[in-house]
Parts: C-alpha cells; sequence; structure tokens
C-alpha cells in the first residue's frame, strides 16, 4: 500500500479501481434522479406544446436564437475543457486542471452573462409571465396570449433550473481548482474529477434538447 | 489495474462533430419541414447526447453496471412521456368527451334557447 493508498482509499473499499467504480456508478444514480426531475419539466413543456401549438410557435419567437446557438456553442466548448481537464487529471498534471477547470468557469460565466442579458431583455419587454405580463407586438395577431405566457413560464421554470444547476457546477469548480493547485489528483487518484465532470456534461445534455425545443421551433 | 481513457485525439474529433451539428441544428431551423422539424431538431439534439455520453461521460469504456444505470435514466423517462401521453393522447376516444359532442351540445341548447325568437 503506498502513501496515496492509505491517504485517499477509504477503508470500505479493497482498492482504488474498486473506490474510483463504486463514485462514478454514484454519480450516474444521481444523474438518474436528475433526468427525472428535469424529464418532468421537459414532459410538461410536451403536453402545453401539444396543447397549445400556436402559442408555443409565438413565444418561440421572442426568444433570440442568436444568442440562443451562441450558449449552445459556450457549454459545448465548456465540456469540451471538462473532457480534457479529466484527460489532464488521468495523466497527473494537476496545474492543467487547474487551468482547464478556470476555463470552464469563463465559459460558464460567459454563458449565465447571455442569460443574465436574455432574461433583462424578457423583463423589458412585458415578456415575464406574470401581472405585468403584455404580448405587445405578437406575430401572430390571433394567438391567445395566455398560451404564450404558459410557454414563457416553462422558459423561464427550464433555463432557470439549468441555470441553477450551472452556478453549482462553478462552484464546485472554484473548489476542484484548489484542490487540483495543490496536486491532490493523480493518475492514482482522479474519480472526483471525473465524478464533477459527468455533472457538468449532464447539465450540458440538458441545454442541447433545451436549445431546439425553445429557440428554434 | 487503470482502466482505459478516451485519448485527447477522440475528445478533440468529438468536440468537432458537436460543432457541426450545433451549426446544423441553427442551419435547417433556417427551413420548414412541416412535422417533422420537432423531429429533426430532437434528432440532432439525440445525437449530440449520444457523443457526450458515450465519450465526454466515458460510457464507451465503462462497465456494464454503469451503462445499464444510464440507460435505465433514459428508459424511465421514455415511459414517463409514453404513459403520459397514452393518456392526454386518448383522453378524446370517449365519445361524450369529444369537442364536437359539447359544441353540438352547446348547439342543441342554443336552439333550445332560441327557439321562441326564431318562431
Amino acid at each position: 500500500m503506498t502513501t496515496s493508498d492509505s491517504l485517499y482509499l477509504a477503508h470500505h473499499f479493497d482498492d482504488r479501481e474498486q473506490q474510483r467504480e463504486a463514485m462514478t456508478l454514484g454519480m450516474w444514480v444521481f444523474l438518474v434522479t436528475e433526468i427525472m426531475f428535469f424529464g418532468g419539466m421537459f414532459l410538461a413543456y410536451a403536453v402545453y406544446r401539444w396543447r397549445f401549438p400556436e402559442g408555443f410557435a409565438e413565444g418561440s419567437k421572442h426568444l433570440d436564437m442568436i444568442l440562443g446557438t451562441v450558449n449552445t456553442g459556450l457549454l459545448l466548448v465548456s465540456s469540451f475543457t471538462v473532457a480534457l481537464a479529466v484527460h489532464a487529471a488521468q495523466s497527473s498534471r494537476g496545474k492543467a486542471v487547474a487551468w482547464l477547470f478556470g476555463i470552464t468557469i469563463l465559459f460558464g460565466l460567459a454563458f449565465l452573462g447571455i442569460k443574465g442579458y436574455e432574461y433583462w431583455h424578457k423583463f423589458h419587454e412585458h415578456l415575464v409571465p406574470g401581472p405585468h405580463f403584455r404580448l405587445l407586438d405578437p406575430h401572430n395577431p390571433q394567438v391567445d396570449s395566455r398560451q404564450v405566457e404558459i410557454f414563457l413560464s416553462l422558459y423561464f421554470a427550464m433555463t432557470g433550473l439549468h441555470a441553477i444547476h450551472m452556478m453549482i457546477g462553478i462552484g464546485v469548480f472554484v473548489v476542484m481548482i484548489v484542490l487540483a493547485w495543490r496536486g491532490r489528483f493523480s493518475s492514482e487518484h482522479y474519480a472526483p474529477v471525473e465524478v464533477v465532470g459527468l455533472y457538468w456534461h449532464f447539465v450540458d445534455i440538458v441545454w442541447v434538447f433545451l436549445y431546439p425545443l425553445l429557440y428554434l421551433i | 489495474m487503470a482502466h482505459e481513457s478516451v485519448s485527447r485525439r477522440t475528445y478533440i474529433v468529438v468536440f468537432a462533430a458537436l460543432m457541426v451539428l450545433l451549426t446544423a441544428s441553427a442551419w435547417v431551423a433556417q427551413y420548414s419541414f412541416g412535422e417533422w422539424n420537432l423531429v429533426v431538431a430532437v434528432g440532432i439534439s439525440v445525437a449530440k447526447t449520444a457523443l457526450i455520453m458515450l465519450f465526454f461521460m466515458h460510457l464507451i469504456h465503462a462497465s456494464r453496471l454503469t451503462r445499464l444505470i444510464a440507460l435505465g435514466g433514459l428508459l424511465w423517462f421514455g415511459f414517463l412521456i409514453i404513459l403520459t401521453f397514452s393518456d392526454y393522447g386518448t383522453r378524446g376516444w370517449r365519445s361524450d368527451a369529444l369537442p364536437e359532442y359539447h359544441e353540438r351540445a352547446v348547439d342543441r341548447a342554443t336552439d333550445r334557447m332560441s327557439l321562441p325568437i326564431t318562431r
């Protein structure tokens, strides 16, 4: 048993490989509960869209497709940098892990900045559901504005929940940067980096579906 | 034993493929395929997700148990959608729940009410 074994191997595991396997498996189980969590919202979206197609088509036209596309690109790049960070951890390059997570945070913050701008714009245009909601210049004058309000309620709920997940991810990355900088990860011990990566990729996948469902159709 | 890992080259290829798919989804959104719009858009998202899950999330080298759990999550989401829509989608199948039935009922009621006026 090496020093790092005694440091990082919990006593109830036989070896590090078993520990790593248990950690990733545990993360996947958590992600399955997250699929159910977001799944309920996607289901609500599906039912209302099926019921009110005109309202959803109208609502989608009030979102900025360019900003949505840019944000999708930012998240895909951030997933790429996370994948590279896991790779760096596997080859014991702790400083590289810290840098790559740092870049990931920048992309994540850029995403949230654009999202915040979009939210601000919606407040400005009275498109936030509630007493001040007004559909001022509808593309389809026949559309029932209450249907559009439902679309925008789902827009805020789904993108809001997604943004909260991103903020949590960014917080965890900050901790991981400190640990990586102190040389806590190596080819022998990189499961924490991998597990955080899984979470971030999941958040990316949620957006990969939100993007076409909200912005493109 | 250290498990197999995805090479940096593979990550770069997967990332390039994701960017191509993103461009494709933004590009095809300019065209209207009618009811196929949703299928095309979600289809591209499924392709992106498959790439992310297999390579970025390492499912391609993961243990069978891990793959089973991941697949289970998707399967249950499928149940959620399919069972809900087999409810909502078939509610109109009861003749007295058809919108036309209610319209007819309203028409009959209006007819009855307007009888004294029209005659």
